[in-house]
C-alpha cells in the first residue's frame, strides 16, 4: 500500500479507535495495536511506539474536560505517578530484552482481561467514612463536587495501590497501552477512590505513565513520523468527540460489542505470539 | 474558610484555568506541526510502499529530542511531524510542571518533592538513558 494511501485510513481508523476507547472507558491502545499489526501487517515494534503517542493524545483530549473539574487528586496522582513513571521504565526496559512473540502473547492477555472487564456490568460500591491512618498523614483524604454539594472522600490502602501502580505502569510500556483497567482497579476496589475522582485521576495519569515509555520509544527508533503522526492526530479527534457523545449515548451495548472484538484481537495475539507468525 | 485562604483558593483557580488553555494550546501546536509536517513528506514520499512491515528503526535525527528539533527547524518533513510527537508527549510533562509549581506556590516541601521525583524519572525516558 502507498503512503498516500495508507496515512488516511489510518487516520479514520484511528479516529474510530479513539471515539471508541473513550466512549467505552477502555482507552485506544487496545484497539489501535490489533489493527495495526493484524489489520495492516505492521510489525508490533513500531505499533507500540504508535499507539504510547495515541494513548498520551487520547489523555490530553480528554484532559481538556477535566482539568478544571475538581474531580482529579492531584497528590494521590503524584504519589501513583512515581510507580508508575518508574514501573514504564523498567518496562521499556525489560521490552528491549524480550522476545517479540512473548510481548505478543502478552498483550493477548491484555486484551482479554480487557474483553472481561468491559462485559461486565459496572458494580457501585460503598465508600468508607472512616479516614484511613496512612492517607491523613499524606494529606490525601478530598472532597469533589457531587450533585448534592462537595462529597468527602478518605482513600485507604495506599501501600497497595502504590505497588500494582507500579504493575500498571510496567505492563504500560511493555505492551503500549494506557493501562487505565489496572489504573481504574487500583483506585476503585483497593483505594475506594469515587468513580469519577478515579477516572479523571486516572486520565492524568496516563499521559503522564505512556510520556515516560514514550521517550525510550522514540530513542529505541519505534516512533515513525509517517504512523504515528496520522494515528495520534485521529486518537486526538476520536477522543474530543467522545468526551462530547459520552452523556448522550448509551454504552452497555457498546461494551459487550466492544468486547467480544477485543477477546477476538487478544486470542490472535497469543497464536500469533505463541506459533511465531508474528 | 478564613479569608487568605479563599484568596488562595481564587488564585489557584485562575492559574488553573491558565493552566487549561496552554494545555490545550500545546495540543494544537503539536496538530498543527503533525499535519503540516505530513502532508509535505506525503508530497514527496506519497508514492512510496510503506515500509512499517519490518523494524528497521528509524534514522538518527528522528530519535533524539534536540536532532529532532534542529531537523525540524531545517523544514525536514519528517522531523516537523516528529517534533509535534514530541510536543503531544511533552503535554503531560508540562501538567507535572505545572504541579510542582503549585506546591512549591502552596510551600508544600513533601509534595514538591514527590513530583521533582517523578520530573526526573520522565527526564530519564526522554534522554534515553533507558533505551
Amino acid at each position: 500500500m502507498t503512503l498516500s494511501l495508507l496515512t488516511p485510513l489510518l487516520f479514520f481508523v484511528s479516529v474510530a479507535a479513539g471515539l471508541l476507547g473513550s466512549l467505552t472507558g477502555l482507552g485506544g491502545g487496545v484497539v489501535i495495536i490489533p489493527v495495526l499489526v493484524l489489520g495492516f501487517g505492521v510489525d508490533l515494534r513500531y505499533a507500540i511506539g504508535a499507539s504510547l503517542i495515541a494513548v498520551i493524545a487520547t489523555s490530553s483530549g480528554a484532559a481538556a474536560a477535566y482539568v478544571r473539574d475538581g474531580f482529579t487528586n492531584v497528590r494521590i496522582a503524584m504519589i501513583l505517578e512515581i510507580a508508575t513513571t518508574a514501573g514504564a521504565l523498567a518496562g521499556a526496559w525489560i521490552a528491549g530484552y524480550l522476545p517479540l512473540a512473548a510481548i505478543s502473547i502478552i498483550f493477548g492477555l491484555v486484551l482479554l482481561q480487557t474483553a472481561y472487564n468491559a462485559a461486565r456490568p459496572p458494580v457501585a460500591r460503598p465508600f468508607d467514612a472512616e479516614p484511613d491512618a496512612l492517607s491523613t498523614r499524606l494529606g490525601l483524604n478530598g472532597d469533589y463536587p457531587a450533585t448534592e454539594g462537595p462529597a468527602a472522600y478518605f482513600p485507604r490502602r495506599i501501600p497497595q495501590g502504590f505497588a500494582v501502580m507500579f504493575g500498571a505502569g510496567v505492563l504500560s510500556a511493555l505492551v503500549g497501552v494506557g493501562s487505565g483497567v489496572i489504573k481504574v482497579f487500583a483506585m476503585d476496589r483497593l483505594m475506594r477512590l469515587p468513580f469519577k475522582v478515579s477516572t479523571a485521576t486516572s486520565n492524568f495519569m496516563i499521559g503522564v505513565t505512556a510520556a515516560a515509555s514514550a521517550g525510550v520509544y522514540l530513542h529505541r527508533g519505534q516512533v515513525a513520523p509517517a504512523l504515528a503522526g496520522p494515528i495520534a492526530l485521529g486518537a486526538l479527534a476520536g477522543a474530543m468527540l467522545g468526551a462530547k457523545l459520552l452523556p448522550r449515548v448509551r454504552t452497555r451495548t457498546l461494551r459487550i460489542i466492544f468486547g467480544c472484538l477485543v477477546a477476538l484481537a487478544g486470542i490472535q495475539m497469543i497464536v500469533k505470539g505463541a506459533t511465531g507468525t508474528l | 474558610m478564613n479569608e487568605p485562604a479563599v484568596q488562595h483558593e481564587h488564585r489557584t483557580g485562575a492559574l488553573e484555568s491558565r493552566l487549561g488553555r496552554l494545555l490545550n494550546a500545546g495540543t494544537l501546536v503539536s496538530g498543527i506541526l503533525i499535519a503540516s509536517g505530513l502532508v509535505v513528506y506525503l508530497a514527496r514520499h506519497g508514492g512510496e510502499r510503506s515500509a512499517f512491515r519490518d523494524f528497521t528503526g528509524q534514522p538518527d535525527g528522528l530519535t533524539h529530542p534536540l536532532r529532532v528539533a534542529r531537523a525540524a527547524i531545517a523544514f525536514d518533513p519528517a522531523a516537523m511531524a516528529q517534533l509535534g510527537v514530541l510536543c503531544l508527549i511533552l503535554v503531560p510533562v508540562v501538567r507535572v510542571v505545572f504541579s510542582l509549581i503549585m506546591f512549591a506556590l502552596r510551600k508544600d516541601a513533601f509534595y514538591s518533592a514527590v513530583t521533582l521525583i517523578v520530573l526526573a524519572l520522565l527526564g530519564v525516558g526522554l534522554w534515553g538513558a533507558v533505551a
